[in-house]
């Protein structure tokens, strides 16, 4: 254990600011979180699965204890059960899994199955602002530019304010799009069925790869096991991210159809594609294990009955004269300010009332996400969402007067 | 070998079912071919097979297990981490950062002390690129080798200098010089008219092309990034951590890069982790860029604290077993013996390169590597295919972990031995005519891979 102050020695080796403020994370259960000076947080910053979860964690453990990464030299069984119930959970014909070690990782691998699918198409289509992962192609579709100089695909963005205009792009001269069900900041019903139902058809007619990233709202978050349910379309490629690992051991996950994977790799020596660490046996049974807690657990219906709390103790929220909208799909909540610095200042005093909210998102700034892990226990959340009305409240309400 | 009974025969081919229908076709055939068991469980310098069979494992994912299978330091770390604080919130600090951290600062050549964290090689490469980029934006160029790998994904693509990998997606749009290996003057003509950006460069050229540079190349292609202005990034993916016998293998030529990315062994064998170190130095020209915004150095949102325990526990048994020094003074018995073998068995081999445990024996075609590692493997000794059939003369690798004890290391050289004597019975016309047809092996009927290799299993996907 470092005998110096943790947080100072990560912002002192790190890139980027970190809140000094930042609190140091050393015990975590569902979104329970014990920190460094002995306080107690709520975690509504992962937006994934969550710790402790005890069939997880121990088949995890089990599964360490035998073999976590391999040589590969032998088959791998929990691979198998991996894929398995991949196939299980996603809808046909999305039958193919390509395990890698992020979320960011496997909406890489989509865009580079695009990119094999038509090597002469050099544009990729997402909506500014939203959430791409970390890598460079992602990234740049996050801000719409970047610093390499050229890309495989270079990406090409719409509006937040206008993601409908999305399929007004859609034409063949794009390899992808990428497009998540809902995000912070764009409810799942700001995008009409009518209007998914037409992205689907645009993109067959210009056999562009319709990549549907879940990352955030799969499994369970939006209150359905994969939101492409609540869509009524199947994507080309589905996105799956941390929680399939229970945000413990790292994981990703590319689910295509045996077509389009085909179309790139059929024939092909099986290392044209593929990672060292990808599809490990430590990775593939926490899937396993988590994809069967979320059925197990009804993990969907908890988010159900977490959106009834959020509508509850938020929904007359947007009255504050300060936050604009108020959504909650399931357990995706989140509150638009009406500028950036009141979205910082409820973030702060979120995090004095021991709450952890990532920092504001969206392009501007604005928006304000109640993320907590799909594990955490119902009065929690109940707990969780009366804080942040009260925070608001009175930060909101205090500013209000103020000005 | 005694018969595969049937009911295991069955098990293995449920495994290789789900394999091929819903992961990777074609790599499910392959595994079918090669009639491989199931995987039970891995420790030290072994992995063992649902029925009990040991295997050596000389393959070691390609550096990975520098600290052995299952090692129990690492696992305890992980299993502690697992079990208090798992997750890395964002915009919170977990104490296992901070210990990654300062433990960095104590190995790492000075000067390299802002760190980017990955879940795999190629996310820390993309992370080198776009900090290079940043902080040279009027460079569009980058240098980098011939064979030379820095990653798959998209964004890696456009650094990778093996043209079979690149070839089905270009054009990539990226502006590479790619100059032979080894061949100091050619960087040092490439770096001349300051339009390159950067420098990626293993120092210990790994994958099917593993070559052990001239001595010196690393501090004269150093030199050279430095005369010009061009950022030098080191790959030790592969290197790192004492595989070469040095902590870090640009330390043969006492070399300081730019960015220095290093993964594989950091993992201690369990939760897939890579760091991007950088000098502060380029951190602040990146800043610089009228595009900067921290987001584009961040981290892989995957980072968890299992990642960085399990960093920070290899690295610590690391320095506590001084595996460098082991490296450097066990090695010789591999690549010495290794050595004795390619000169004793010419008509098939070409050499064998190597420096500590980074090991290999350069073969004379493809099939040549593909007879050795099958004949090996039924000796109970795994080694590492390069799965590349369409260079000349692929390197199969001995990447063993440092779990590996002398008596072991004979035990392969006397397997290799045996292997090669038989392997010098068959004339060189029959390896010529194997390479021209595994190099087609994709596109033959499963039905043939399977005959042609004497297989009882099945493939119906």
């Amino acid at each position: 254990m470092s005998s110096r102050d943790p947080g100072a020695v990560v912002r002192r080796h790190s890139i980027g600011t970190i809140d000094p403020h930042a609190p140091v994370v050393t015990g975590m259960v569902g979104a329970r979180m014990e920190t460094a000076d002995g306080s107690h947080w709520f975690d509504a910053s992962t937006g994934g699965f969550g710790a402790g979860h005890p069939n997880v964690t121990a088949a995890i453990a089990e599964q360490a204890g035998r073999v976590a990464l391999s040589s590969r030299i032998l088959l791998s069984r929990p691979l198998a059960e991996a894929v398995n119930a991949l196939d299980a959970f996603c809808p046909d014909p999305l039958t193919v899994s390509y395990l890698c070690n992020s979320g960011g990782e496997a909406l890489d691998s989509a865009l580079k199955l695009a990119k094999g699918t038509h090597p002469d198409r050099s544009r990729v289509l997402g909506i500014a602002g939203e959430n791409f992962g970390t890598l460079t192609h992602g990234q740049g579709l996050s801000t719409g530019a970047t610093p390499v100089p050229v890309l495989p695909l270079m990406p090409v963005t719409v509006a937040s304010a206008r993601p409908e205009s999305l399929l007004e792009q859609v034409d063949a001269t794009l390899a992808a799009v990428v497009v998540a069900p809902a995000a912070p900041g764009r409810p799942l019903d700001r995008l009409s069925p009518q209007w998914w139902r037409a992205l689907r058809d645009r993109c067959t007619q210009h056999d562009v790869l319709l990549i549907l990233d879940e990352r955030l709202t799969a499994p369970a978050r939006l209150g359905w096991d994969l939101a492409t349910q609540a869509l009524g379309i199947v994507p080309d490629a589905l996105i799956l991210g941390e929680a399939l690992g229970a945000d413990a051991v790292p994981v990703g996950v590319m689910v295509t159809s045996r077509a389009a994977y085909d179309r790139v790799y059929a024939g092909k020596n099986p290392s044209l594609h593929g990672s060292t660490f990808g599809a490990n046996p430590l990775s593939a049974a926490a899937v396993c294990a988590v994809l069967a807690a979320v059925a197990a657990d009804g993990l969907a219906d908890r988010q159900r009955r977490a959106e009834d709390s959020a509508r509850r103790l938020l929904g007359d929220i947007a009255s504050f004269g300060t936050v604009t909208e108020f959504c909650a799909d399931g357990g995706l909540v989140w509150l638009r300010l009406a500028t950036a610095e009141q979205a910082r200042a409820l973030t702060a005093a979120l995090a004095e009332a021991r709450i952890l909210v990532r920092p504001p998102l969206g392009p501007d700034g604005d928006v304000v996400a109640i993320l907590p892990p799909l594990t955490a226990d119902p009065a929690d959340l109940e707990q969780i969402h009366g804080i942040v009305r009260a925070v608001a409240e009175e930060v909101l309400t205090v500013r209000e007067v103020a000005a | 070998m005694n018969a595969v009974p049937q009911a295991v025969l069955q098990q293995r081919q449920d495994v290789l079912d789900s394999l091929g229908r819903h992961w990777n076709p074609t790599a499910a055939l392959m595994l079918a071919a090669a009639s491989r068991p199931v995987e039970q469980s891995a420790s030290g310098t072994e992995v063992i097979s649902e029925e009990g069979d040991r295997f050596l494992d000389l393959a070691g994912s390609y550096g990975v297990f520098l600290v052995g299978h299952g090692n129990p330091q690492v696992r305890d770390a992980v299993l502690d981490t697992l079990c208090t604080a798992p997750t890395v919130p964002p915009g919170a600090v977990h104490p296992a950062t901070a210990e990654l951290f300062e433990l960095l600062t104590t190995i790492l050549p000075a000067g390299l002390d802002r760190f980017v964290l990955g879940c795999s090689g190629a996310e820390i490469s993309e992370t080198a690129l776009r900090a290079v980029h940043l902080a040279r934006p009027d460079r569009r160029r980058i240098l980098i080798a011939e064979g030379g790998y820095h990653g798959k994904t998209l964004g890696a693509l456009t650094v990778l200098g093996q043209p079979n990998h690149r070839e089905p997606f270009e054009p990539l749009g990226s502006e590479l010089i790619t100059v032979p290996y080894g061949d100091a003057a050619a960087v040092r003509e490439a770096l001349a008219d300051r339009s390159v950006a950067a420098v990626f460069l293993e120092p210990v050229l790994g994958g099917a092309h593993l070559t052990v540079p001239p001595e010196g190349y690393i501090e004269e292609v150093a030199a050279a990034c430095r005369a010009t202005g061009t950022l030098f990034v080191a790959d030790e993916i592969q290197t790192c951590l004492g595989r070469t016998g040095k902590m870090f293998a640009v330390e043969h030529d006492d070399v300081v890069p730019d960015i220095l990315l290093f993964s594989k062994a950091l993992t201690g064998g369990f939760i897939p982790v890579g760091v991007c170190a950088l000098s502060s130095e380029v951190v602040a020209q990146a800043e610089r860029h009228p595009l900067w915004h921290p987001s584009l150095l961040a981290g892989s949102s995957s980072i968890s604290a299992l990642s960085v325990s399990a960093a920070t526990a290899a690295i610590r048994e690391v320095i506590a077993k001084n595996l460098p020094h082991r490296a450097a003074t066990l090695g010789p018995r591999l690549t010495e013996g290794l050595a004795e073998v390619a000169r004793r068995h010419p008509k098939h081999l070409l050499g064998a390169p190597g420096v500590g445990v980074m090991a290999g024996l350069r073969t004379r075609n493809p099939s040549v590597e593909l007879l050795i590692s099958m004949v090996m493997a039924r000796h109970g000794i795994h080694t590492g295919h390069s799965l590349n059939e369409q260079i000349d003369h692929p390197v199969l690798r001995f990447y063993p972990p440092l779990t590996i004890t002398a008596e072991e290391i004979d035990r392969v050289l006397a397997a290799l031995e045996a292997t090669m004597t038989w392997l010098d019975r068959r004339p060189r016309r029959l390896t010529d005519g194997i390479t021209k047809l595994i190099r087609r092996q994709y596109q033959l009927p499963p039905w043939l891979v399977l005959k042609l290799s004497h297989s009882k299993m099945r493939v119906d996907w």
